[in-house]
C-alpha cells in the first residue's frame, strides 16, 4: 500500500458566524479560493498534476453549494485542469475530506490531493440544508429525531455530568485556546484573510473569550432547555432511553462549539509526489475509521471512531500522543475521555471548538493541522483526531510525524 | 340517492340524497356521485353545477362501517379512489362548481365542498363544518389534506386536522373553509347567481405560479413547524399517534409537488392508514364504543329530584352534574355546617367551569338553585332516586343506606356511588336489597364521561331502567356490568395498578415503568398515577381489592406489603411532598429511598415491563368477560378509554389481544407466567381459540 503523507495545512482564522463577524462580508468561495492559494504560495501544488480537490461543507446551499472545491480551483485562477468534489457527512464533511484523499493516494489510483473544507456559517445557518430529519414525521418517528443541543444533554445527563463539570470544562478550553495564541502555537497554520482590496479582514481567531470565569459561564441560560420541556424533546428522548427520568439541561451557548466561518486546506500525497514538488512530509496518515450509532444520542460517536482507527491501527490508547476532539459540546469530551481513558492533559491541549469556534465544514482539517502543529512543538510522534456527526456518525483520523 | 334539477342559465342543481336520516358517503354513493359528475361535464347544455342536499345536512362524511370492514389498502381503494377521482375531474372539467351547504358537512363532505370553485354556506346555527377524521383515527382521503392547506396555509389546516376540529359557519367564514355565508332561504339563488356569473372553473392551485398562503414545507420557518409538530404529537402520544404522523408526512411532501402527485402523496399515507390496526382500533373506541354505552334514556319526570348524601368530591361533583342536567338535588351531610359546606363545595365547581369558559355566570346561578343542603335525611321523601357518596367504608356505607331506606318510598331506588364495593353485600343493610343498585362515577364527576352502573342478583328491574335512565339524563356513557370486587373498571385498573407495585417492588425503576407506558400512548405513567392518587388511597383501595375474592392479576405480588413500606417510609405522594418520586423545579426524579427497600433491578427488559402492565390488562378483563362481569367487549374497551385513559389506537384491554393477535398473546403470557408468575396464565376461554 502507497503511503499517504501530510506536506502542509493551513486555515483561516474563524470568525464570528454572525452578521457582525468579520469573515461575513466574503463569500464561500473567496474564503475557499483564499486558503487553496495560501496552501499553493507553500507548496506550488497547483504546478503539479493535482489528482483532485476535496471539499468537505456541511450545509452545501445556494453560494455555499454545487461544487465548492472545483468553484474554488477557478476563481482562485489555477489550472482548469484541476478537479475538485465537496463532500458532506455533516460536522464530519471535512474529516473525511482527508480520510477520502488519503484513501486514494494509499491506493494507488491518485498522487496528489487537496483536502480541505469551508463553512460560512454566518452565511448559511447550520442545517441550512433540510433533510428528512426534523421535517419529515415518519423519518422523526423511525429515529427518534432530536435537535443536536438536546442529544447534547442526553448524553450529559447519561454520563452523569453537572453544569460544574461542564462549565469547568469549557473555562480551560477558553483558556488553553488563550495561552495557544500567547504563545503563537497557531503561526504555522493561520494565514490571515484578506479581502479584494488587500486589507486584512481577519488574523485572528474572533470567537475566544480569553479570561472567562466560572462566574460568567454561570450566567449563561441553558440553551435546550425550552426545546426539551415545551417543544417536547425530553419526552421523544425518555422514550429511547426509557431509563431517563429527566434530561438534565446543561449545556449553554457558553459550552457548546462556537458559530463560526472558516475554511481549511491541506496538501496530502504519495512520497513521489512531494518529492517532485520538492516537500518534505510533516505527517503519515496511519489510519482512520468511521462509525455510526443510534442517531438519537449520537454525540458519543467520538470514542466508537476511536476504538475503531486504533484496532485498526494495531495501537492502544497509550500509543497516543495527542488527541483533538471536536468540542462540539463540552459533554462530548468529557465521555470522550472517560469512555477511552485518555487524560485531559492529552486532549485539546490548545482549546477547542467551544473557544475557538467549529466552522462545521473545515473542522476536519484543522483539527489535523492542530495536532500536527502540537505534535512537532512537542515532538511527540502519533496524533489522533476524531469528531462527531450528525446521525449518529463518528469519524476519526491517526497520524504519525515524521521526524524531519 | 343523487337528484339533478336544472336551473334557469344551464345550472344544474345536485342534490345529496341518501336513503336514511342524513348523508353518509359509502362506496355506493361515491360512484352514483361519481358517475352523475361525468354525465354533467359531458353535457353541453350545463354551464354550470351547484351542489347541495336534500337533508338537514349537507353530507356527514364517509361510511364508518364500511371503511371499518376494509382491512387491506385495496379494499380501502374500491371506496375512495372513484370518489377522490371524481373529486378532481370536478375541479378541473372546465365548469364552474359551487357548493351550497345546507347544513353540516363534515369528512368527505366537506372534501365535496372543498373541490368546488366557491362555496357558499347557509347561516345556521346547528351547523358543523370540517374534516373530524382525525378523532376516529384517520385523516382526510380525498384531497382534503391537500386543498385545504392550499387554501388557508399549513399551520391553520393542520391544527384543524389534527385535531379533528370542527367550526361553526361564523368561525368557518373567519378561518377561510367557506368563502360566503347567506340566509337559509337565499342560498340556492346566491349560489346560482355566481354560477350564472361565468366565473373562471380553475381552482388556484391549478393557476400557473399557485403559492399557498403561509410558510412553505422547506421554508426555514416551514421545516422548524414541521419539526415542532412532530415533537409536540410524540411527546404526547408515544409511538401511537399513527393518523397524526400521516397527516404531517402528507402536508410536508404534499405541499412542495404540483397538486395532482400531492393527492397521490395523500393516496398512499391514507390508503395505509385507514386499513391499520391502529386507526380500526381509534374508530372502534371512539365511533362504535360511544353508541354501545349510549343508555336507554327516560323521561325527565321519572326522576326529577335527586338526593345525594354525602357532600365530598365524588357527592358534590354528582350533585352538580345532576342539577346541570335541570334536577332538584337535595344534599345530605351530617350536620348543618358541613352541608352549608358542600353546598359551598359545588359553588366551586361552577366557579371552575366559569374560569374555563364552559359555562355562563348565570347558568350556574340557576344550577345553584337547584341544589338545597340539608341534615335532615326526611328531606329525602321527596326525592325519585337517592346516592349515597359517603367514603369507602362498608360499615359507614351500611349506616347511611339503612337510614337512605328509612327515609324514602318503597321502591325509590338507592345507588351506592362505590369503586370498589360489591352491591351484593352493601344490599344486605336494606331490608329491600332489590333498592340497590351501584353508580360508580369517576371524577371529576363534572367532566368525566363515563358512569358504570352495577347490578347486584338483586337489583331490579325497574331500579336497573331508572339508573341507566339517570346516567342518560346527565348526559353519561354508561357502561352496564355485573356485582363483583372491583366490577369491571376497578378491577382492571387494579391491575395496572398492582403491577406497577409489583414492578416497583422488584427493584424497576419508576421512571422505566412510566416512560414504556407513554411510548404506549398513556398520558400519564402508572406510576407517576400512584403519587397523584396518594399512597394512603391506593392502599385503602387495594386492601378491599386484595380482599375476599381477589382477582387472579393481584394474586403473587406483594401489593399490599409494598404500599405500607412505602408509607411508612413517609411516602404519601405527589400532594404530599412525594411519593414514588420526589419533586422539584427541576421535575420529578425517583426517591432515592426505592433502591435502598427494594434494591435496582436491570434484568427485567423493557419490553418486558411494558407487556407485563398492557397483558395482565388485557387477561383480567377477559376473566371479567368469562365471568359475567361485562358482555360486550366493544363497550368494555370504549369504558376502558373514557376510565384510565387506555390509548385508543390500541383499541383497549380486549382489542389490544385482537390486534396481536390470540396465538401471539397467549405465547407472550406463557412467557411471562413462567417468569413473572401464575397471574399471567391465560384462560381457556382464550387458549381455546388459539389456531396453531
Amino acid at each position: 500500500m502507497t503511503a499517504a503523507f501530510i506536506y502542509d495545512a493551513v486555515r483561516t482564522p474563524r470568525g464570528k458566524g454572525s452578521p457582525n463577524g468579520a469573515l461575513h462580508p466574503l463569500s464561500p468561495v473567496e474564503l475557499s479560493a483564499h486558503v487553496l492559494r495560501a496552501l499553493d504560495d507553500r507548496t506550488a501544488f497547483s504546478s503539479a498534476e493535482v489528482d483532485d480537490v476535496i471539499f468537505g461543507v456541511g450545509d452545501g446551499v445556494n453560494d455555499q453549494g454545487a461544487n465548492m472545491a472545483r468553484s474554488a480551483v477557478l476563481l482562485a485562477g489555477m489550472p482548469d485542469t484541476i478537479p475538485g468534489v465537496t463532500i458532506s457527512r455533516f460536522c464530519a464533511s471535512g474529516l473525511d475530506a482527508v480520510n477520502t484523499a488519503a484513501a486514494r493516494v494509499m491506493s494507488g489510483q491518485d498522487d496528489l490531493i487537496v483536502a480541505g473544507g469551508v463553512e460560512l456559517m454566518s452565511l448559511i445557518p447550520i442545517a441550512g440544508t433540510g433533510g428528512p430529519n426534523g421535517s419529515d414525521a415518519e423519518f422523526n418517528d423511525a429515529t427518534f429525531h432530536v435537535p443536536l443541543g438536546i442529544a447534547a444533554d442526553l448524553l450529559g445527563t447519561l454520563s452523569g455530568h453537572t453544569r460544574s463539570d461542564v462549565d469547568s470544562f469549557a473555562v480551560e478550553s477558553q483558556a488553553r485556546a488563550a495561552q495557544a495564541w500567547e504563545q503563537g502555537r497557531f503561526e504555522r497554520s493561520v494565514v490571515a484573510v484578506e479581502d479584494n482590496l488587500g486589507d486584512v479582514v481577519l488574523s485572528h481567531d474572533e470567537h475566544m473569550r480569553p479570561g472567562t470565569t466560572m462566574a460568567d459561564m454561570a450566567k449563561l441560560p441553558a440553551a435546550f432547555e425550552g426545546m426539551g420541556t415545551a417543544g417536547g424533546f425530553d419526552s421523544v428522548v425518555k422514550q429511547r432511553y426509557p431509563l431517563v427520568a429527566n434530561v438534565e439541561h446543561i449545556h449553554t451557548a457558553g459550552n457548546s462549539s462556537g458559530i463560526v466561518d472558516a475554511a481549511a486546506a491541506m496538501l496530502i500525497g504519495s512520497a513521489e509526489a512531494g518529492a517532485k514538488l520538492g516537500l518534505t512530509p510533516r505527517a503519515k496518515i496511519h489510519s482512520f475509521s468511521t462509525t455510526a450509532m443510534d442517531p438519537c444520542l449520537m454525540l458519543a460517536s467520538p470514542a466508537d471512531a476511536t476504538e475503531r482507527a486504533l484496532e485498526r491501527s494495531g495501537m492502544t490508547a497509550a500509543d497516543v500522543d495527542l488527541i483533538e476532539v471536536n468540542e462540539a459540546f463540552a459533554s462530548v469530551v468529557l465521555h470522550f475521555m472517560e469512555r477511552t481513558g485518555f487524560e485531559h492533559s492529552r486532549v485539546n491541549v490548545n482549546g477547542g471548538a467551544i473557544a475557538l469556534g467549529h466552522p462545521i465544514g473545515a473542522t476536519g482539517p484543522i483539527l489535523v493541522n492542530t495536532v500536527l502543529d502540537e505534535l512537532e512543538r512537542s515532538d511527540a510522534t502519533i496524533g489522533l483526531t476524531a469528531l462527531c456527526a450528525g446521525l449518529g456518525h463518528g469519524v476519526a483520523t491517526i497520524i504519525e510525524r515524521v521526524a524531519s | 340517492m343523487i337528484s339533478t334539477t336544472m336551473l334557469d342559465g344551464g345550472i344544474a342543481k345536485v342534490e345529496l340524497d341518501v336513503p336514511g336520516p342524513v348523508n353518509i358517503l359509502s362506496k355506493q354513493v361515491n360512484e352514483a356521485f361519481a358517475a352523475e359528475v361525468d354525465v354533467l361535464l359531458g353535457n353541453d347544455d350545463v354551464t354550470g353545477i351547484l351542489i347541495t342536499s336534500a337533508k338537514q345536512d349537507f353530507a356527514l362524511g364517509g361510511d364508518v362501517e364500511e371503511l371499518t370492514a376494509a382491512v387491506t389498502p385495496q379494499a380501502v381503494a374500491e371506496i375512495v379512489d372513484p370518489f377522490a377521482a371524481a373529486l378532481r375531474r370536478l375541479e378541473t372539467g372546465g365548469k364552474p362548481v359551487a357548493a351550497a351547504l345546507n347544513g353540516s358537512t363534515l369528512g368527505g363532505g366537506y372534501e365535496i365542498a372543498l373541490a368546488c370553485h366557491r362555496r357558499f354556506a347557509a347561516d345556521v346555527a346547528t351547523s358543523r363544518i370540517g374534516l373530524p377524521e382525525s378523532g376516529i383515527g384517520l385523516m382526510p382521503g380525498a384531497g382534503g389534506t391537500q386543498r385545504l392547506p392550499r387554501m388557508i396555509g399549513i399551520a391553520k389546516a393542520a391544527e384543524l386536522m389534527l385535531q379533528g376540529k370542527t367550526l361553526g359557519v361564523a368561525d368557518a367564514l373567519e378561518a377561510g373553509l367557506i368563502d360566503e355565508v347567506t340566509s337559509p332561504d337565499s342560498l340556492i339563488d346566491t349560489a346560482a347567481d355566481w354560477l350564472r356569473s361565468a366565473p373562471e372553473p380553475v381552482q388556484p392551485w391549478d393557476q400557473r405560479g399557485f403559492v399557498a398562503p403561509g410558510f412553505g414545507p422547506n421554508d426555514k420557518k416551514g421545516r422548524a413547524w414541521f419539526a415542532g409538530a412532530w415533537a409536540q404529537s410524540r411527546a404526547r402520544f408515544g409511538a401511537t399517534d399513527a393518523h397524526g404522523i400521516a397527516i404531517l408526512f402528507s402536508l410536508h411532501h404534499g405541499l412542495q409537488r404540483r397538486f395532482d402527485p400531492a393527492l397521490a402523496v395523500e393516496r398512499r399515507k391514507f390508503l395505509e392508514l385507514a386499513s391499520s390496526a391502529s386507526a380500526k382500533n381509534t374508530t372502534r373506541v371512539r365511533f362504535f364504543g360511544p353508541k354501545a354505552l349510549k343508555p336507554q334514556p327516560i323521561d325527565e319526570s321519572e326522576v326529577a329530584s335527586l338526593g345525594v348524601v354525602g357532600g365530598g368530591v365524588m357527592g358534590c361533583g354528582i350533585a352538580f352534574a345532576a342539577a346541570r342536567a335541570g334536577l332538584d338535588v337535595t344534599l345530605v351531610d351530617r350536620d348543618a355546617d358541613q352541608a352549608a359546606a358542600s353546598v359551598e363545595r359545588v359553588a366551586e365547581i361552577g366557579a371552575r367551569q366559569v374560569e374555563r369558559n364552559r359555562m355562563s355566570e348565570d347558568q350556574v346561578a340557576t344550577l345553584l338553585e337547584k341544589v338545597s343542603g340539608t341534615a335532615d335525611y326526611s328531606d329525602l321523601a321527596s326525592a325519585d332516586f337517592v346516592i349515597e357518596a359517603v367514603f369507602e367504608q362498608v360499615d359507614l356505607k351500611a349506616d347511611v343506606l339503612s337510614r337512605i331506606e328509612s327515609s324514602t318510598s318503597a321502591g325509590v331506588p338507592i345507588a351506592s356511588n362505590t369503586s370498589t364495593m360489591p352491591i351484593a353485600g352493601l344490599a344486605q343493610s336494606l331490608s329491600d336489597p332489590s333498592r340497590l343498585v351501584g353508580m360508580h362515577f369517576f371524577s371529576p364527576v363534572e367532566t368525566m364521561k363515563l358512569l358504570e352502573i352495577v347490578h347486584s342478583p338483586h337489583t331490579g328491574a325497574e331500579v336497573q331502567r331508572l339508573a341507566e335512565g339517570l346516567g342518560a339524563l346527565l348526559r353519561k356513557s354508561v357502561i352496564t356490568v355485573n356485582d363483583g370486587l372491583g366490577f369491571f373498571t376497578s378491577r382492571i385498573v387494579s391491575s395496572l395498578t398492582g403491577e406497577t407495585v409489583a414492578l416497583l417492588s422488584e427493584g424497576v425503576a419508576p421512571q422505566l415503568v412510566d416512560n414504556m407506558m407513554r411510548i404506549h400512548g398513556f398520558a400519564l405513567g402508572p406510576a407517576s398515577l400512584v403519587d397523584l392518587t396518594t399512597l394512603p388511597l391506593l392502599r385503602d383501595i387495594m386492601t378491599s381489592m386484595c380482599g375476599e375474592g381477589r382477582q387472579q392479576s393481584l394474586t403473587g405480588i406483594d401489593v399490599l406489603e409494598t404500599l405500607e413500606t412505602l408509607i411508612a417510609a413517609g411516602r404519601t405522594g405527589k400532594a404530599g411532598g412525594g411519593g414514588i418520586y420526589d419533586y422539584s423545579d427541576a421535575g420529578p426524579l425517583p426517591w432515592p429511598g426505592l433502591v435502598d427497600h427494594f434494591g435496582q433491578n436491570d434484568d427485567i427488559a423493557p419490553n418486558d415491563v411494558a407487556d407485563r402492565l398492557l397483558m395482565t390488562q388485557s387477561l383480567e378483563a377477559h376473566r371479567a368477560l368469562d365471568a359475567g362481569v361485562v358482555s360486550n367487549p366493544v363497550a368494555a374497551d370504549a369504558a376502558a378509554s373514557m376510565g384510565w385513559g387506555y390509548p385508543a389506537p390500541l383499541g383497549g384491554p380486549f382489542a389490544y389481544v385482537d390486534a396481536m393477535g390470540v396465538d401471539s398473546f397467549v405465547a407472550r403470557c406463557d412467557e411471562l407466567a413462567e417468569r413473572y408468575g401464575s397471574r399471567f396464565s391465560v384462560p381457556d376461554s382464550l387458549r381455546n381459540v388459539v389456531t396453531l
